[in-house]
């Protein structure tokens, strides 16, 4: 222990006993904090955006822009709002959306291709980690979830598909296929069947308008950003009211058979 | 370490070492994690092993064997543990928290922190690993029966599993701890029945699964009950806050003045 520890623990009235068990309990809670923050935003957005991660021919510029952003965001937002208010760590969007990538590939692997025996190229995941890293630091500059929710949550959507097209560029290459123009991301498709997902599911884009000089996904991505900010404040909400420390009055009868002290609490009254 | 600030000099001097930590203990933690490990594993080497070889088609008597049995098996098994565990938990509760001393108060936090540890590693293998795992099959294999191999570990293995470890977090909580005893936890609540009723939101699903030929989009509303409950696991946060509320309160009364002031 140096003096800086020294003074610490004599500012805080711990004795070097109680901070070591202090610091044990960090420990715990790091390791209850990932998991949940793994667990939580896995089964958010595998219910809600699964189908466009899964695979390459779904990561279209229409619909894959505009909801996986949308729904990845709810989770980021929810823990950001957990972690910025109880211990003022700007790292809530940047961890959940690392361990939902940690996680995925887990899966791909041994799920997809292990079990299954699709090809990794058919299920490549995408990244929301650059968005998530954009959406922390715009908190801990602006120490405002308001304006956080503004631009943050903007630049979220916008930066999503940059961010992967690194990636995926390789599968948007054109191949002819039978007399029409297809890419490569389609051909995997096409020569890989999905018994559970019927070709006609995946014809998309029947809109005929180009607009911003032919580059219809900046359309998609800036409307993901404005649906993006909605989604974010809600979240927010939503993790802020779940980590009220709450507890209810119950009655005696309820104390006593607990062991508790047999007297009526206050409603509202917290530990 | 004692730390005296006498005439504004700061004098580290080393003392005493601390004695070995005794307020948490790991083994129960790591026999546990082992133990869900080893089933987990067990468990996806049985379906590499027999889930496209005799999970196909339910008609069939392999699949009986093989994959009704396991069924029959695990639910029993599961809840029937988890039953003795809250059976335990709650004929050995506390009748007197009032009078429990600040350590004991303490350790028995630790032992809840320890409790959400398997809660929530039990939990991940289903909102994770085959979660996900399902979707593989559904992508593969039309679904002629709600008792699919891989419906039959996810829902009917890995569901019954963490909500052992959540009722019994509850039960814990409520049963020793004097703060959990005086009043309900609401977040503790949430984060207990809410991705407990997976289980019942199964009805929903495997309903619309039974009467509608959906294609096998998984982000198809029918599956929308499984992320809603999800988003409660949110209120682990607010109870880790009565959690640190109160230990904070406890580690002060625990530490001896003579050991963190000027003598």
């Amino acid at each position: 222990m140096n003096k800086n520890d020294a003074l610490i623990l004599q500012s805080a009235e711990l004795s070097p006993q109680a901070a070591q068990w202090s610091r044990t309990f960090d420990y715990l809670i790091i390791v209850v904090g990932a998991f949940l923050v793994w667990s939580v935003t896995y089964i958010s957005q595998l219910l809600l955006a699964g189908d466009w991660d899964f695979f390459i021919d779904w990561k279209d510029r229409q619909y894959w822009v505009l909801i996986t952003p949308t729904v990845t965001i709810m989770m980021a937002a929810g823990f950001q709002a957990i972690f910025w208010k109880l211990f003022r760590l700007p790292i809530g969007a940047t961890a959940s959306l690392l361990l939902f990538l940690v996680g995925v590939w887990i899966v791909r692997y041994h799920s997809w291709y292990g079990m299954a025996y699709f090809p990794l190229s058919l299920v490549i995941p995408g990244t929301c980690l650059m968005s998530a890293i954009a959406l922390d630091a715009i908190l801990v500059l602006s120490r405002s979830w308001l304006i956080t929710g503004m631009i943050g949550a903007t630049l979220y959507g916008l930066l999503f598909y940059p961010s992967n097209w690194v990636a995926i560029a390789g599968y948007f290459q054109p191949v002819e296929h039978m007399g029409s123009m297809a890419s490569v991301a389609d051909m995997i498709g096409y020569i890989y069947p999905r018994s559970g997902t019927p070709e006609y599911i995946r014809i998309i884009e029947r809109g005929t308008l180009r607009t911003f000089a032919d580059h219809a996904i900046w359309v998609s991505a800036f409307f993901s950003g404005f649906v993006c900010v909605f989604s974010y404040y809600i979240f927010w909400f939503i993790g802020s009211f779940a980590c009220n420390p709450k507890f209810v009055a119950v009655g005696t009868r309820f104390k006593s058979a607990f062991g508790g002290s047999g007297k009526p609490a206050a409603a509202g009254e917290s530990a | 370490m004692s730390v005296t600030t006498t005439a504004g000099k700061l004098d580290v001097r080393p003392a005493a070492r601390p004695k070995a930590n005794k307020m948490f203990n790991f083994g129960p933690v790591a026999i546990g994690w082992g133990v869900l490990l080893a089933i987990y594993v067990g468990l996806r080497l049985y379906q590499q092993a027999f889930a496209f070889e005799y999970g196909l088609d339910s008609t069939t008597p392999e699949f009986e064997t093989y994959w009704v049995t396991l069924f029959n098996i695990e639910i029993p098994l599961i809840f029937g543990t988890g039953f003795v565990i809250w059976t335990y938990l709650w004929m050995t509760r506390d009748r007197n928290l009032a009078a429990i001393k600040p350590e004991v108060e303490l350790k028995r936090y630790f032992n809840l922190v320890a409790w959400f540890m398997l809660y929530t590693f039990s939990f991940l293998w289903i909102a994770s690993f085959f979660g996900e795992g399902d979707a593989t099959w559904h992508q593969t294999v039309i679904r002629d029966t709600a008792l699919t191999p891989s419906h039959i570990v996810v829902f009917y293995a890995c569901v019954p599993m963490y909500i052992v470890f959540g009722v019994g977090s509850l039960l814990y909580a409520t049963t020793r701890i004097p703060a959990f005893a005086n009043g309900y936890s609401v977040p503790l609540l949430m984060a207990v029945v809410g991705p407990a009723l997976i289980l019942p939101n199964l009805g929903y699903n495997e309903w619309g699964h039974a009467f509608w030929m959906t294609e096998e989009i998984f982000s198809h509303p029918l599956h929308w009950g499984f992320s809603f409950l999800g988003w409660t696991g949110l209120a682990l946060g607010g109870v880790l806050l009565q959690v640190v509320i109160r230990m904070s309160q406890l580690l002060k009364q625990l530490s001896p003045v003579e050991s963190v002031r000027a003598k």
